[in-house]
């Protein structure tokens, strides 16, 4: 019978490193969050729109559950939880509090993901390259799920995939592309990431560069295809710009206070689409977004794509013909509808077969 | 589960009510169970409920009950919450089953005494004698078919105490529904016992959901429970739609006759009832295929 350990809530601040050693049934799973000194974003938004601290993803990676929405009130959905740390007594952790403290040996593998010690490294043949842009220091640690979701989809393909974190600002973006076989552009609120994201995205779409967008991704792209057929200066309205072509906007009530679309919502897929194949039953998507795609771009002048509406804004934007171009406007990185993980799945599956005709 | 403190915590969301699969032989076959539990987990459920009626426990010995308990409470392993029924119409046995559910770490679950001129003075008195052998509290079963169905002012009399975490009901006409939601509601935990009628309830203000038919309906159900839940009133009306032919033949079937032989058709391991129960007929068999084959293939299978 496998360990239980209960982790109730408290109000501290996350202020060490931390070891979370999570227990499934007879597996034994291992994982660990590391932080730096500085403090960790809370970008993590729970299945009922509240803001947890990053590394509040594996506490869900390990358990499979959906963290409480009251703040201490569910142990139950981290009751699989040993709390471990190289000095426990210095740790102090964001909603939870710790029971009890064991060292243990830990190891991450290359995508961020505790693997238990006793662990053996694979060996493989050349790997499938898949590139996340953005800032590396950030990926890896500071905001860990689009990595660790690479990796999941990876193991459950048994595919050989190696991620490349792959610096916006950095002068070899462009030519870094040709040596991928599929890019991540992941969510965020660093606004300095969106015009290479967009520029990124123009050079996917033209050379069949299997993408998927999350969130502010997802934006970028659909900039980027508005860009190529539309509006040349399409821009989104959060990063201002002089020019009156937005292809993102604030969402608004109908007083117009901003909204804030944050939590669980259930996306259902355009029938006849790539993303209804993959989920036919749809999937509970975390939100996270201030801006929505603009109503007044016709979507009939972007023939090349199909549009995933949901009551209140579009929700997602695909690539008819292209391998993979797929961007959402939540968060498949987050949450625990096993459904997301098709998504995951066959985006790294369009990279592999990418790396394989490139091979061959 | 530890203490009362975090059963009333912790239930909250969908429970699935874990039918009991028997062999044809009438045994208890556990290795059926075990798969139908993890399969419920792995859905997204927030709870189980083992050995409730449509669990067939008034066709189980106490000793079988015990079994039961045991081998759930190890495979679960608190990775949720569970409720096992104790209740019984010989208050020794209820007695018994409490205690052993408890120590468990389970919820214990209890109806009225089955006595049929008992005042709500004895009502009360036994759930709080028997509930003082639970140190993880107990959730009331408000169910009709036992003969008693427990009056307004005993239930508030019963929410007043710490040992009451949550009620489960039954009787779920509307006038009742809005009286309980309203005078019980952030007392106790409030469960809508049946998944036929559940946006109503969940909507004046209920906890949580008991839900025979995820057995066999788990996306379906699970989609629409949790669509009410993100304030997707018309998603979960849709979806709730979607399975009506399989409700209707349930009522004139009966249960859980019924959502074994859905589990069958999906090749899970639903097993048999135990007599006085039957299991569905052939004729019956072609009537439930029809109505299933009516849902949209999406939600038929599993992924």
């Amino acid at each position: 019978m496998s360990r239980r350990i209960a982790v109730v809530g408290s109000g501290a601040s996350l202020a060490a490193s931390v070891v979370i050693l999570s227990l499934k049934a007879q597996e034994l799973a291992v994982a660990a969050a590391y932080l730096g000194p500085t403090k960790p974003g809370c970008d993590f938004v729970t299945a009922d729109g509240r803001f947890l601290p990053n590394d509040a993803f594996w506490l869900e990676w390990a358990t499979g559950r959906a963290l409480s929405a009251d703040p201490g009130a569910d142990p139950g959905s981290s009751a699989n939880l040993v709390l471990a740390a190289p000095d426990p007594e210095q740790v102090a952790v964001g909603e939870f509090e710790i029971v009890r403290a064991e060292s243990v040996d830990v190891s991450v593998d290359a995508f961020g993901r505790p693997r238990h010690a006793t662990a053996s490294p694979q060996a493989h043949d050349r790997p499938c390259r898949i590139g996340l842009l953005g800032n590396p220091s950030y990926l890896a640690h500071g905001y860990p799920a689009p990595l660790a979701r690479i990796g999941d989809a990876a193991e459950r393909l048994g595919a050989a995939v190696m991620p490349v974190l792959l610096p916006s600002d950095g002068d070899r973006v462009s030519a870094a592309l040709d040596d991928l076989d599929g890019i991540v552009l992941p969510g965020g609120s660093d606004m300095a990431e969106v015009d290479p994201q967009i520029r990124v995205a123009a050079i996917a779409l033209a050379g069949g560069l299997p993408t998927l967008g999350l969130c502010l991704g997802m934006q970028s792209m659909v900039t980027a295809a508005v860009r190529s057929a539309i509006w040349p200066d399409a821009a989104l309205e959060e990063i201002g710009g002089s020019g009156s072509h937005r292809s993102f906007v604030r969402m608004v009530s109908e007083s117009g206070a901003p909204l804030h679309r944050t939590g669980e919502c259930h996306f259902r897929p355009a029938p006849g689409t790539r993303l209804d194949a993959m989920i036919p039953r749809g999937a509970f998507i975390r939100m996270n977004h201030r801006y929505s795609f603009n109503r007044d771009i016709e979507t009939k002048d972007l023939p090349d794509f199909a549009f995933h509406w949901s009551s209140q804004t579009l929700d997602a934007i695909e690539g008819h013909t292209h391998p993979f171009f797929i961007g959402l406007q939540g968060h498949p990185e987050l949450g625990c509808d096993p459904a997301l993980m098709e998504i995951w799945a066959s985006f790294v599956e369009s990279a592999v077969a990418r790396c394989k005709a490139r091979s061959s | 589960m530890k203490d009362i403190d975090e059963a009333r915590h912790r239930l909250k969301g969908l429970f699935n009510i874990a039918v009991t699969p028997f062999t044809k032989d009438g045994e208890i076959d556990l290795a059926a169970l075990s798969e139908n539990l993890e399969r419920m987990l792995s859905s997204g459920v927030d709870g189980i409920l083992i050995g409730g009626t449509y669990g067939e426990f008034a066709t189980m010995s106490a000793t079988e009950r015990l079994v039961l308990f045991r081998h759930v409470m190890d495979l679960i392993a608190d990775r949720v919450p569970v409720m096992l029924c104790a209740a019984s119409s010989d208050p020794r046995e209820a007695r018994e089953l409490t205690a052993q559910a408890s120590g468990l770490g389970g919820i214990p679950m209890l109806t009225a005494p089955f006595v049929s001129e008992v005042t709500d003075d004895q009502i009360f008195a036994f759930f709080a004698h028997v509930s003082r052998l639970s140190r993880t509290g107990v959730v009331i079963y408000n169910a009709p078919g036992v003969g008693i169905t427990l009056s307004l002012p005993v239930l508030e009399r019963l929410a007043e105490q710490d040992f009451a975490v949550a009620l489960k009901q039954g009787d779920l006409s509307p006038l009742v529904i809005d009286r309980i939601a309203n005078r019980l509601g952030g007392r106790i935990r409030l469960f809508c016992a049946s998944d036929l009628a559940f946006l109503g309830p969940l909507m004046c203000g209920f906890d949580g959901l008991s839900s025979t038919n995820s057995c066999g309906l788990p996306e379906l159900i699970g989609t629409s429970y949790r669509a009410l839940r993100g304030g997707d009133a018309a998603m979960a009306r849709d979806l709730h739609r979607l399975w009506f032919p399989v409700r209707e033949l349930a009522r004139k079937l009966g249960q859980p006759q019924t959502v074994k032989a859905v589990m069958r058709l999906r090749g899970w391991k639903g097993g048999s009832v135990r007599a006085p129960l039957a299991d569905l007929t052939s004729k019956a068999l072609i009537e439930l295929e029809g109505a299933w084959q009516s849902i949209p293939s999406e939600w038929r299978s599993s992924r």
